[in-house]
């Protein structure tokens, strides 16, 4: 069945909504009545006359109306007898957010498995448990537990999270706000007793908000599926695996040397390259590559590297970084060389790295960016942009825009800073292009966009 | 292959856990991966006979099925250049092999021609928990010992997953041509590598399976040596 009820309830029921504010409950009551949710909802807690204004139900089968999605935050051994009751009212989606399941042990595992018979066959689909759940600022599904003022919400955007792990997604996702890293859902799987990352991908790949996917899982359940399903979406939409996890398989019967030399970690990574998988060693890569990807056009054809610098430092790092990953720069084309000497004052050399000097302004940066960006040896241009000189003015975020929509060509910016750097970031993240504080992430995200590039040439390879 | 799963079933039913180096040999070549030419010889004329129509320099490996790992029991000699050197090499391997104890039964001796050397590569299947079977590549030696150069895919695989694990390894710069050694023919390993994908597939019986090494030319490749461990599935096709 499709996962849409999660995503786009019309009637949502909240049971274990508490009156006390610290309370998971409350807070995830909270959420919907203060949010523009567009639907019904209805607070369940026997103690309770009215929470937050609103009518308490004793339990889920007092409410009338139907129940597309219930959030479920009551204590683990309760748990089974409310999805039993949440079975026989129809409710089509439920989120267990409660802990004390498989991650506490065996009572908690023999817990799952009688939730599991119940959900079995029932047409119920189940988030969770040991989650927070799910948030979507469009349709302002928001069952995170955790207070808007302690946990900022991200705005609206083009990249979809998936979390195995709730303090993961919950600390990622205050930062991405803090950022002002837009994000289309957020789903926190726990402990995958139904809904796993591969239904999840399997609903993301038609979802018309979603770009680009990022997921941070322990294990994968069903590999083959996994596989499956990521080899079809990364046909249209970028996805990049952070594996968390590294287990080594020393039990493996080692009778050959093949199976001496096989660990997991390494069964991971060849499955997500010949899928197409983006995999990330880091957090920081993370979404340092989902930006890239979601923001800027897939790199085709022409892929050698413009590195633009106000600070020559920065240029000689950022080409050492491309060299030790195999990148090439670009030669650029005698025409652009002549143009360039014209432009640029005599102590700025006409090579790439293009060092405009820590003088240059915006004005030379807007002709040095015309210039190579209009070359055909150039693919892929990282501008480096310092902004502690006195030269530069926030209109240098126009001039990087302007070349970008102008030319179409990926441009990735590098810059660090404090607080007026920051105001420039923002502006460029506003405007999709990415940035990062240091040439080395600036030029892995490169190499993220570059791989990606190569997984659909395989596709069309294949395809041939 | 229906050939293929005959000589699976066989090994099972008799109680084993891997296949016997002619089987094993057999089973690639029906796969249509290139091994030496080889036979087997119950005694040690039979093997001089057998050596001849192959021509020297010839290859010995004992046959038993107590023994997997041939090697470290004395049971395979390379280089046998002569029909003196065969007697004796033959007369020592079935001695040392039997000092090992008294269950030992040697089934034979497997004489196969002498490949020349060259570059080695080693190809490989498993089982995995997560993603069933799968493809290993490496290159021979110290990069697969020392620097753990493998690399994996699930299959079954293309010719251009094939392609792409070969090109993941570091070593991979020793294929194509190092030090004035000519490049090697990729094209052939990526049959061999998309040959024993089809052969995992082919077969669930194999749990494991090992061609080290698979020595590689300029204009083709050899498995010289093969080894399959089997277990029993239930429904096993």
């Amino acid at each position: 069945m499709n996962l849409e009820f999660f995503f786009k309830p019309r009637s949502v029921a909240v049971i274990g909504a508490s009156r006390e504010p610290r309370k998971f409950g409350h807070v995830i009551f909270k959420n919907f009545v203060e949010s523009e949710f567009q639907g019904k909802t209805f607070p369940v807690n026997p103690k309770a006359d009215k929470i937050l204004g609103f009518k308490a139900y004793t339990s889920i089968s007092e409410i009338q109306s139907e129940l597309d999605l219930a959030v479920i935050a009551v204590p683990a051994p309760i748990v089974p007898s409310v999805i039993d009751e949440c079975v026989s009212k129809g409710v089509k989606a439920a989120i267990i957010i409660s802990g004390g399941f498989k991650e506490v042990g065996e009572r908690g595992e023999k817990l799952e498995e009688e939730i599991r018979k119940k959900i079995d066959g029932s047409g119920m689909r189940v988030i969770g448990p040991n989650c927070i759940g799910i948030y979507d600022p469009t349709d302002h599904v928001d069952t995170l537990f955790l207070p808007r003022y302690r946990l900022r919400r991200p705005r609206g955007g083009p990249i979809a999270f998936i979390s195995q792990s709730g303090a993961f997604g919950s600390a990622i996702l205050d930062w991405a706000a803090s950022q002002d890293i837009g994000i289309s859902k957020f789903i926190s799987i726990g402990n995958k007793i139904d809904v796993d990352e591969v239904d999840l991908l399997n609903y993301l790949s038609d979802d018309p908000l979603t770009k680009c996917i990022v997921i941070y899982v322990e294990s994968i359940s069903r590999g083959r599926e996994f596989l499956e399903a990521s080899s079809k979406i990364t046909k249209s939409k970028p996805l990049i695996v952070l594996k968390g996890g590294v287990t080594q398989e020393g039990a493996r019967a080692a009778m050959s040397h093949t199976g001496s030399l096989a660990g997991s970690a390494k069964i991971y990574e060849g499955a997500f390259k010949q899928s197409g998988v983006i995999q990330a060693r880091t957090v920081d890569e993370l979404f340092d590559y989902a930006r890239a990807l979601a923001y800027q056009p897939i790199p085709k054809g022409q892929k050698d590297i413009a590195i633009i610098t106000n600070g020559g430092g920065f240029g000689v790092i950022s080409s050492d970084q491309a060299s030790k990953l195999g990148l090439k720069l670009a030669h650029f084309s005698p025409e652009t060389t002549t143009k360039l000497k014209e432009k640029l004052p005599d102590y700025a050399i006409p090579n790439n790295p293009l060092d405009l000097v820590g003088d240059a302004d915006v004005e030379r940066y807007r002709q040095a960016l015309d210039l190579v960006s209009s070359d055909p040896n150039v693919g892929i241009i990282l501008v480096i942009v310092l902004l502690q000189t006195s030269y530069i003015e926030s209109d240098v975020v126009d001039a990087i825009t302007e070349s970008q929509v102008t030319y179409g060509k990926p441009t990735i910016v590098c810059t660090i800073g404090g607080d007026f750097t920051q105001i420039l970031v923002k502006m460029l993240e506003e405007n999709r292009i990415p940035s990062y504080t240091t040439p080395e992430r600036a030029v892995n995200a490169i190499n993220a966009l570059l791989q990606y590039s190569k997984a659909l040439e395989d596709i069309e390879k294949r395809n041939m | 292959m229906r050939g293929c799963e005959t000589i699976i079933q066989k090994a099972l039913n008799e109680g084993r856990s891997f296949l016997l180096i002619d089987e094993a040999e057999l089973i690639c070549n029906l796969h249509e991966i290139p091994t030496p030419k080889f036979y087997v010889a119950s005694d040690v004329d039979d093997a001089i006979a057998k050596a001849k129509e192959i021509g020297f320099p010839v290859v010995l490996k004992v046959i038993s099925p107590q023994i997997l790992h041939k090697s470290d029991v004395g049971g395979v000699v390379l280089n046998v250049s002569d029909e003196k050197e065969l007697k004796l090499d033959y007369e020592k391997m079935v001695a040392d092999v039997g000092k090992i104890g008294p269950s030992i039964e040697v089934k034979g001796i497997a004489v196969e021609e002498m490949m020349p050397p060259s570059t080695e590569v080693i190809i490989g299947g498993i089982r995995d928990s997560q993603f069933g079977p799968a493809i290993m590549f490496g290159i021979g030696g110290i990069f697969t010992e020392v620097y753990d150069d493998v690399a994996f895919r699930v299959a079954p695989i293309d010719r251009v997953d094939a392609l792409n694990l070969i090109q993941e390894l570091k070593g991979v710069k020793i294929l194509e041509g190092f030090r004035g050694k000519p490049p090697v023919n990729l094209d052939s390993i990526v049959t061999v590598l998309v040959k024993v994908s089809d052969l995992m597939i082919d077969h669930n019986t194999i749990s494991q399976l090992d061609l080290n090494p698979v020595i590689v030319y300029p204009d083709h490749v050899c498995a010289v040596d093969c080894r399959i461990i089997i277990e029993q599935k239930e429904g096993g096709k």
